[in-house]
């Protein structure tokens, strides 16, 4: 299993979007930390402090998004590639192989999230900023909870489901994830069964804002809530347990 | 590949375990930490913004989740949720009249739901992504738990007359309607537009601007007969003066502790909401805190008789005037 | 070794295997031909276990380790042949002393030995088919099972192919051999079997054969009169 894993993180990283990600961690870094570019609500953002959490946000997004794009395809071009078909004969079982698959991409995902903001770390050093560095690693490594979750579900989802259906399913997913308090707040706010069958419904999205909140928390205040990051991990781990059943027909 | 399945169901239990441990938590600390904040304000300073009035002297019921955490002296219990939807609101439960709260996160929540309706739907949708998210300030949070104590207060202590005097014809969906309907209604609408700009001003200089606000207040009831039938335009002032004197009080309230709190920025946008005109029972309840805070200005002791007597606070102010 | 009694197998409503019968012996090289859409490869792959059938059984040794040669093998680019070898042999789980002698050995095998080290994305059609039949000797497999491994080849790839393939028949290996290039199964295959629209229609024992047997004959024959 474990050398299925690897391949596939070797891969990626021949892919270079680990370089690419990076290196666009470092334009952002750039943009965000100097200048007078950045206002939010139209007021300006100038101390560099306020502007970490934006840094933070916006590498978050395009980690998750990057765990989409990541996580899409592996299975699919094996499958088509039919390296399935070495493997296999190999009286390897399939459940192993998807699940080695997955967890592949969850840590080229998680590599790739940690490469966009090695540049912000490499910021708050150059500035000296070093009473920064813990909270802000600390807050990266809650947010990269969300990308082994999404990376996780888009990775089983692609066992069985086509490619153009799966991308925006994770996307739908993911942005009902990021929304999901606010529609958890309106779902409770409903009444009669309409509001029971909403929140029965939410109870199978990810709560992407539980944990974003909580890295918000470990970078402002220290005081991390625990429960929505072990919640969420749980979710993960239901979703790559899950590529051990999914089935495909034919391989 | 056996001890790998171990390992991997050993992780799975530790997560579950872990999770229900958790779980099995009361209310959550930021929560905690806020309505203590909001006992923490002194009495003496309450006694100034309300006399009489006791912040603690009523449950705060505060849902997270499906649970609803009750405080009452300190001591923490949960139960069911009493009331079927998340509402910020004063309630009578067991024949003890309740706070009730939703949590911070989903208050904060139901803010952005509200600003992304009205108008920002963009910044609802950038909000999502945001680190701070839709984080509602401590302050407000804690001036809108003193806008429902106002409330329990109320109901407390003067539930025949303020709630139980609506007349039995009484439909406000109706009424809201017809007042919605004056935006189509060029010069009665500029004349409300005069109007909340007059209250604005007068709020910060009644002695240069209340005259005024009067004037146009009156002239601009006079012009709804052109527009409405009597019995409608009364129904129309009754509903005016029952918001600015139950709700307008309350967002008085509010704005006061949010001020105690020292988050002044936050206080003044209160105040200059006064001037806007927008749709809906909001409105009175912005006009309500500004005549409220005339009233300060006019009379120490407005206070005493303001629940007691049918007296609306616009009639009150033409009296003290 | 491997026995299919019946073998039944539909594809989106078409049946693609239809009863199919045959025996394969230990230590015969055995031919599989037919025309396109005869069943050949989904026969193979219900041998390999990547298809479930929907009809018959086939008995084989359950600890039979069977080694496969895809017709389009696909390796990942940035690999060295070695490392693929290396790489597959652990997913089998050789020990890694083992993994590294066999993987010299069966690349020597192919003739690949002195282009180990390549990355396998610069490597030939004929280099990548050779390296498909090396991954596939890994372990010792107690069959071989290549797929079409002449296909895309020049005259002199073919020819290297059909002289590993005879070599590997003189080690005595078990192969079932699936080609559209008749000349070469008749000069390596013991018996063959034809197959068309995933029916037996003709098994010829080509080591009887006096030199009178033409299969090229004898494959047109067995399908004249059937519809392909």
């Amino acid at each position: 299993m474990i050398p299925i894993t690897q391949i596939v993180i070797k891969e990626k990283l021949r892919n270079k979007i680990i370089y690419v990600f990076g290196l666009l961690g470092a334009i952002l870094m750039v943009l965000i930390s100097t200048g007078n570019g950045l206002s939010i609500n139209g007021i300006r953002v100038t101390d560099f402090e306020q502007r970490v959490p934006v840094a933070i946000a916006i590498n978050s997004f395009i980690g998750c998004l990057t765990a989409i794009i990541i996580s899409l395809q592996t299975i699919p071009n094996e499958i088509e590639r039919k390296t399935t078909h070495l493997i296999l004969s190999r009286r390897v079982d399939r459940g192993t192989y998807m699940f080695a698959l997955s967890m592949g991409n969850i840590s080229a995902s998680v590599m790739t999230m940690f490469a966009l903001n090695l540049s912000l770390f490499v910021f708050i050093a150059l500035l000296g900023r070093f009473d920064l560095m813990v909270s802000v690693l600390w807050s990266t490594t809650i947010m990269t909870i969300n990308v082994i979750a999404l990376s996780a579900i888009v990775s089983t989802l692609s066992i069985s489901v086509p490619l153009f259906i799966n991308a925006i399913l994770s996307i739908g997913i993911y942005f009902l994830g990021v929304f999901h308090n606010l529609l958890s707040t309106l779902t409770n706010a409903m009444e009669g069964p309409s509001g029971q069958v909403y929140g029965f419904l939410l109870m199978v999205i990810p709560n992407f804002s539980a944990v974003q909140k909580q890295a918000a928390n470990a970078l402002i205040s220290g005081i991390v809530d625990f429960y929505p990051l072990v919640v969420q991990l749980i979710f993960a781990y239901v979703a790559v347990t899950l590529s051990f059943f999914m089935f495909r027909q034919e391989v | 590949m056996n001890r790998f399945k171990v390992i991997y169901s050993v992780i799975g239990i530790g997560l579950v375990v872990t999770a229900l441990l958790l779980a099995s938590r009361g209310l959550p600390e930021a929560d905690r930490n806020l309505y203590e904040k909001a006992c923490a304000i002194s009495t003496r300073t309450i006694y100034q913004i309300w006399p009489d009035f006791g912040f603690s002297d009523y449950p705060m019921a505060i849902r997270s989740g499906d649970k609803e955490f009750v405080i009452e002296d300190g001591i923490e219990t949960s139960r069911r949720p009493v009331l079927p939807v998340i509402a910020a609101t004063a309630y009578r439960v067991d024949d003890r009249i309740n706070i009730f709260m939703p949590s911070s996160t989903d208050m904060a929540a139901l803010g952005s739901i509200m600003e992304g309706i009205t108008s920002r739907s963009e910044m609802l949708f950038v909000k999502g992504f945001s680190m701070t998210q839709n984080k509602m300030s401590d302050e407000q949070y804690i001036g809108i738990m003193y806008h429902e104590a106002l409330h329990a207060f109320q109901l407390d202590h003067h539930e025949l007359l303020l709630f139980q005097s609506v007349p039995i014809d009484y439909d406000e969906n109706d009424i809201l309607e017809m007042i919605d309907s004056i935006d189509e209604i060029k010069p009665l609408k500029r004349l409300y537009e005069e109007e909340l700009d007059a209250l604005h001003d007068a709020v910060f200089n009644p002695d240069e601007y209340l005259e005024h606000y009067i004037s146009v207040r009156e002239k601009r009831t006079e012009m709804l007969k052109e527009y409405f039938g009597l019995d409608d335009v009364k129904k129309i002032i009754f509903l005016e003066n029952y918001y600015e004197k139950v709700e307008g009080t309350a967002r008085y309230m509010e704005a006061n502790v949010i001020m105690t709190l020292g988050n002044q920025t936050l206080y003044y946008e209160y105040l200059a909401g006064i001037q806007d005109y927008i749709t809906g029972k909001e409105r009175y309840y912005r006009s309500g805190m500004g005549l409220a805070l005339i009233l300060d200005q006019l009379s120490d002791d407005w206070k005493s008789s303001v629940f007691t007597k049918s007296e609306s606070l616009f009639r009150k102010i033409q009296r003290y005037e | 070794m491997i026995t299919c009694n019946e073998i039944i197998k539909h594809y989106d409503g078409k049946k693609v295997l239809d009863g199919l019968s045959f025996h394969v012996k230990e230590g015969e090289v055995f031919g599989l031909l037919g025309p396109n859409g005869a069943g050949k490869t989904t026969t193979i792959k219900a041998i390999l276990g990547l298809t479930k059938l929907d009809g018959g059984e086939i008995k084989k040794n359950p600890e039979l380790h069977i080694g496969y040669s895809p017709e389009t093998p696909y390796f990942h680019p940035f690999l060295s042949a070695y490392e693929v070898m290396l790489f597959y042999a652990k997913i089998q789980k050789i020990p890694a002393q083992l993994a590294v002698q066999q993987t010299l050995e069966f690349l020597k095998v192919v003739g690949l030995e002195s282009e180990m080290n390549k990355k396998v994305k610069k490597y030939s059609k004929g280099m990548l088919q050779r390296l498909a039949v090396a991954q596939a000797l890994l372990g010792e497999p107690g069959l071989l099972i290549l797929d079409e491994p002449s296909s895309g080849l020049d005259a002199f790839g073919r020819v290297e192919m059909k002289k590993m393939i005879l070599r590997l028949k003189r080690e005595g290996r078990t192969i079932i051999l699936n080609s559209h290039i008749l000349s070469d199964v008749e000069s390596v295959a013991d018996r063959v079997m034809i197959i068309n629209k995933g029916r037996l229609v003709r098994s010829v024992n080509l080591n009887h054969d006096d030199g009178s047997i033409n299969l090229e004959n004898v494959f047109l024959e067995a399908l004249k009169g059937e519809s392909l």
